[in-house]
């Protein structure tokens, strides 16, 4: 393969993988998608050629584009990391086009940066990583050669030593180093100290609003895309049962309770005013029950809270690390707000982490305990928006005829849109109503529509419920005990009040919000991929300060106790269970064995490479011999490059006379020790090109 | 860059660039592609930092492991080079020349990429040649193509190699000096094309012998004869006498030599020094015309006085005599 071949392919596919990393995130729209697969095709086909009409036809629609984006975003119709990212697409997809030399590469590769910058703006995914890691063998592979081309043309290198450069032992090397550059790149991911400095604009990256979910307040039918969003929110441990019950699928079944909206004004939830007001302070010694479950939680940055997110009824929590210094020095303390959610205040910037001792629910024993509900209870759960669909109450009535205790009511309801209505994580967009379009049209919806119905319903007959936000189970990580609970295991319940219990949970969204277990094969597969995306999570995606300080600490850790185990004791003998001690002789004589074996590795290492090397005259008779073979007049393995020219010339064939001028171009370099000049390059070439 | 002056005060000429002491022993530059490269690296790094996004993290910790590679690469590139070179040919003000080196690697196993030759001394200063690959253990012969502003007699060996390796962002670069000696580097006169110099018939025309074998009419002594004498050469008479073959040897004819003067005197004014400047290049002119004709040159510089001897390294010494030649302030302009 020649120089400018192997340029143009490894400048592709770091084109290709950068796209790929960027639009992976599914963000991307598929027309632009399309769009820019065709201009890098038709890249592959123009080659270096120049088009006089191309380059300002390109500039006029870069700019264009510009326009339509900037548009776009300041009318709210785009979000401005998407925005950013199909800018840098067609400025790639320009730059791609428009190149005519190795001289346009390294701008070229600029722009693929720009892409790759977006796309981890846009997505964290594996596939993300592995676009990633190509394109970092395609780029040391493109920008080198680029320079090699650009360096030959500098220096007037003919055609033949110039492709003689790209030999397989440059290529080797140069995969070498992008091996390397890899390993660098993980050993400067792995060090960099980490911050979130939130000096402007977005946190943590990714540009979606966690709309679904977990927030501050709920607002169906918005956008979102939660479910696929991987990042951990919780990494959640259980330092008093370490073997909590999972599903196949190492899946706790457990709600991460949040907190409870209140007003629901026919569109989405709130708060009403007071509710969030610190009241008491929770109590920070451990509880103990057999039924209490401990959990040490650390909320990262990505969850956006100040909650305390607990499996059950709090009833102690213990405050562990901040990740802001600063933080550290106000008192901060776990409260529960007049509403009866555990919270933070003064609320967190960050990272926290906390201890938490709960009491799980259970609905044995709700069954006849009345109606009788304070004013404060009803003002909290049973306000319904003003022009209600009356359909709503009636549906209610139906589902639950012939019912008059709040439990079977709230269990009649939760199970008919369990068993009536489907999940989806597809928006409908913009509803009037959007609660009435999810029960009497379109019958799906994400957990939001099934918490809101059932409030709803059980607000009509006249029984307290309110929404509530957390999160849904969680993973366990490979090969540990921490649990991560990731933004896209967002989801929304119903709490219910039963007098003299409290608030209960019902959860009203069919079993399909978690993600369906594949079978056989699939499941093969899943697995593997699973174990892929896991250790991407655990090892990329949630690598912060607390890991790397975590990181720190042990291989201090390692290296002092390597040490102590080293130390000898006074008397020479080891300390229990240290390594045997080796006397110095030994010692000097294992040294001397690991030089010699290494000297002798390197001395093979030079036997075996030389004369490997392979020179100009080498590979340009290389190519000689291919384009005669390829014309049925190849060499015979017996035959010398003389006797070969006169057998030839014998059979007339078409390559004689080339073949006779370069075979002694071939023998005065190779043997004659002459180096040839610019006219014997360019005859070479002639040549050449007259045998293909 | 140094220079010797024949007679008189030192020809002016550019100033020698100064070599600090405290020149560190390797420069590095950003190309302009470079600045983007490292500009953009840092918006990642502040991007990162901002958000605490590990993939911009991943894409930061990329970029560097990039920047550290260029360093490495292109310090193993710039390390176990040699220079030689051939005796340096004399050059001509205004006209191209080429000085040829050999830049050698030392064996080991990396090669050297994409290198660049700069001189840093001599009338080649500024010149530059590019060699895109040395093997370990190998060299590649360079050419480093200039042209030369003024005449003189230069020394030098000060070179420059740099490389841009093997990213193009940055290039680095080290002092190399030629091995050997300084080279010495002789600079003629400008060429300016001068009829066959005319002047007094007695000075420049008519013939003379001299005692030298030669093809002229006049005897210059007898002697064996020789095979390779050939029938046309033996003295018949004197071999009828001796009764052995005698051979005769005769003078060789030469023509009057013809002689170009220069006045070396001048001022120190610009125009003085530009009108010696001037005979100068009139002079080479003439002396070229004459021996391009095949007549002997007697070259006069102030009280110096040279003779072309008609052997293979006349022209060159008159010619670098030309080249050297110093003004002589106080004398006549």
């Amino acid at each position: 393969m020649n120089l400018a071949t192997a340029r143009r392919i490894s400048t592709h596919v770091a084109v290709l993988a950068a796209f790929w990393a960027m639009a992976s995130g599914g963000d991307f729209p598929p027309t632009g998608s399309a769009v820019f697969a065709v201009a890098v095709v038709a890249s592959l086909l123009k080659g270096d050629r120049q088009i006089s009409w191309l380059a300002p036809t390109l500039l006029v629609a870069s700019a264009g584009s510009l326009v339509v984006l900037a548009l776009a975003v300041a009318q709210g119709g785009l979000d401005l990391v998407v925005g950013a990212a199909i800018f840098a697409a067609v400025v790639t997809a320009n730059r791609v086009l428009a190149r005519k030399s190795a001289a346009d590469d390294p701008l070229l590769f600029l722009t693929t940066l720009l892409m790759l910058a977006a796309g981890a703006a846009l997505s964290g995914e594996l596939a993300y990583g592995l676009g990633f890691a190509v394109y970092a063998f395609a780029v040391v592979l493109g920008l080198t050669f680029s320079h090699l081309e650009l360096s030959a043309d500098a220096a007037g290198v003919g055609i033949v030593r110039r492709n003689a450069l790209a030999s397989r032992e440059l290529w080797l090397s140069l995969f070498g180093l992008a091996g390397v550059a890899m390993a660098g790149a993980g050993l400067f991911f792995v060090t960099f100290p980490r911050v979130n400095a939130r000096w402007f604009g977005r946190h943590a990256g990714v540009g979606r609003d966690p709309l679904v979910g977990f927030s501050d307040q709920v607002r169906l039918g918005g956008y979102g895309a939660l479910r696929s969003d991987p990042r951990p929110a919780l990494r959640v441990t259980f330092p008093d049962k370490p073997d909590m019950p999972v599903d196949t699928d190492q899946r706790l079944d457990l709600l991460w309770r949040g907190q409870s909206l209140d007003r629901f004004d026919g569109k989405g939830w709130n708060v009403s005013p007071g509710q969030r007001d610190v009241g008491s302070p929770i109590p920070s010694n451990p509880a103990r029950g057999s039924s209490v479950i401990h959990a040490h939680v650390e909320v990262l940055p990505v969850a956006q809270a100040a909650s305390v997110f607990s499996p059950g009824e709090v009833l102690a929590v213990r405050l562990g690390q901040l990740d802001n210094q600063a933080e550290q020095a106000t008192p901060h303390r776990a409260w529960r707000s007049a509403a009866g959610d555990a919270t933070i205040a003064p609320r967190p910037a960050g990272y926290y982490a906390y201890d938490v001792w709960a009491r799980p629910s259970s609905l044995a024993a709700l069954a006849g305990k009345g109606r009788s509900y304070t004013e404060l209870v009803q003002r909290m759960g049973l306000q319904l928006p003003e022009g209600i669909d009356p359909r709503i109450g009636q549906l209610a009535e139906r589902w639950s005829s012939g019912l008059d205790d709040p439990l079977a009511i709230a269990v009649a309801l939760r199970d008919h849109l369990k068993s009536e209505y489907r999940y989806t994580t597809e928006l409908p967009g913009e509803q009037p109503d959007p609660l009435a379009h999810f029960l009497f049209e379109r019958k799906e919806g994400h957990c939001e529509f099934f918490s809101t119905a059932l409030a709803v319903l059980l607000r009509t007959r006249g029984i307290p419920a309110r929404e509530v936000t957390g999160f849904s189970g969680g993973r366990r990580a490979p090969a540990s005990d921490v649990f991560l609970v990731r933004a896209g295991d967002a989801h929304s319940w119903v709490e219910v009040f039963f007098p003299g219990v409290g608030w209960m949970p019902f959860d009203a969204t069919p079993d399909a919000f978690k993600e369906n277990e594949p079978s056989g094969l699939a499941a093969a597969w899943a697995a593997v991929a699973d174990t892929f995306e896991r250790s991407w999570r655990a090892n990329v995606i949630d690598y912060d300060l607390m890991a790397q300080l975590r990181g720190l600490q042990s291989a201090w850790q390692a290296v002092t106790t390597a040490g102590e185990r080293f130390r000898r004791e006074p008397d020479g003998s080891s300390p229990e269970g240290g390594l045997p001690t080796l006397d110095p002789m030994r010692l000097a004589g294992l040294a001397l064995l690991l030089i010699g074996v290494g000297f002798a590795f390197r001395a093979w290492r030079r036997r075996r490479n030389k004369g490997q090397e392979e020179s100009p005259a080498t590979a340009m008779w290389s190519r000689v011999e291919l384009r005669a073979r390829r014309k049925g007049a190849g060499r015979r393995p017996s035959e010398t490059a003389r006797e070969w020219v006169q057998r030839l010339q014998r059979d007339r064939s078409p390559v004689a006379a080339q073949v006779q001028e370069l075979a002694a171009l071939y023998e005065a370099a190779r043997f004659g020790g002459i180096r040839w000049g610019a006219d014997d390059e360019a005859r070479i070439g002639t040549l050449l090109a007259a045998m293909k | 860059m140094s220079q010797v002056a024949v007679a008189g005060r030192a020809i002016p000429e550019e100033a020698a660039p100064k070599r600090s002491r405290f020149r560190p022993p390797r420069r590095l530059r950003v190309t302009r592609e470079g600045w983007f490269y490292v500009l953009f690296t840092l918006g990642v790094g502040g991007a990162a930092v901002n958000t605490g996004n590990n993939m911009l993290y991943l894409l930061l910790g990329l970029q560097l492991a990039c920047i550290v590679i260029s360093g490495v690469l292109s310090e193993w590139a710039l390390q176990g080079l040699s220079l030689r070179t051939e005796e340096a040919p004399d050059a001509r003000v205004g006209e191209a020349a080429s000085w040829h080196l050999v830049l050698g690697k030392r064996p080991g196993r990396i090669p050297s990429y994409t290198l660049v030759l700069t001189a840093m001394e001599g009338p080649a200063r500024g010149a530059v040649a590019g060699v895109l690959r040395v093997a370990p253990g190998d060299s590649e012969r360079v050419a480093l193509r200039y042209t030369p502003t003024r005449r003189g007699r230069f020394t030098g060996r000060a070179m420059q190699v740099s490389t841009r390796f093997p990213f193009g962002l940055f290039e680095k670069s080290r002092d190399l000096e030629v091995e050997g000696p300084p080279q010495t580097f002789f600079v003629y006169p400008r060429r300016r094309p001068m009829p066959m110099p005319q002047g007094a018939p007695e000075q420049r025309e008519g013939t003379t012998t001299r005692s030298e074998p030669g093809q002229g009419a006049e005897l210059l002594h007898l002697r064996e004869w020789r095979p390779e004498d050939g029938l046309r050469n033996v003295h018949w008479r004197k071999s009828a006498q001796a009764g052995r073959w005698v051979a005769s040897v005769r003078e060789r004819e030469q023509e009057r030599e013809i002689e170009v003067e220069v006045d070396l005197g001048a001022q120190e004014e610009s125009e003085s020094l530009e009108a010696l400047e001037l005979r100068l290049e009139r002079a080479s002119g003439e002396v070229e015309a004459a021996l391009d004709a095949q007549r002997s040159v007697a070259l006069r510089l102030g009280r110096q006085r040279l003779v072309d001897r008609g052997d293979s390294g006349g022209r060159r010494r008159l010619l670098r005599a030309l080249a050297e030649a110093a003004p002589e302030f106080g004398g006549a302009p």
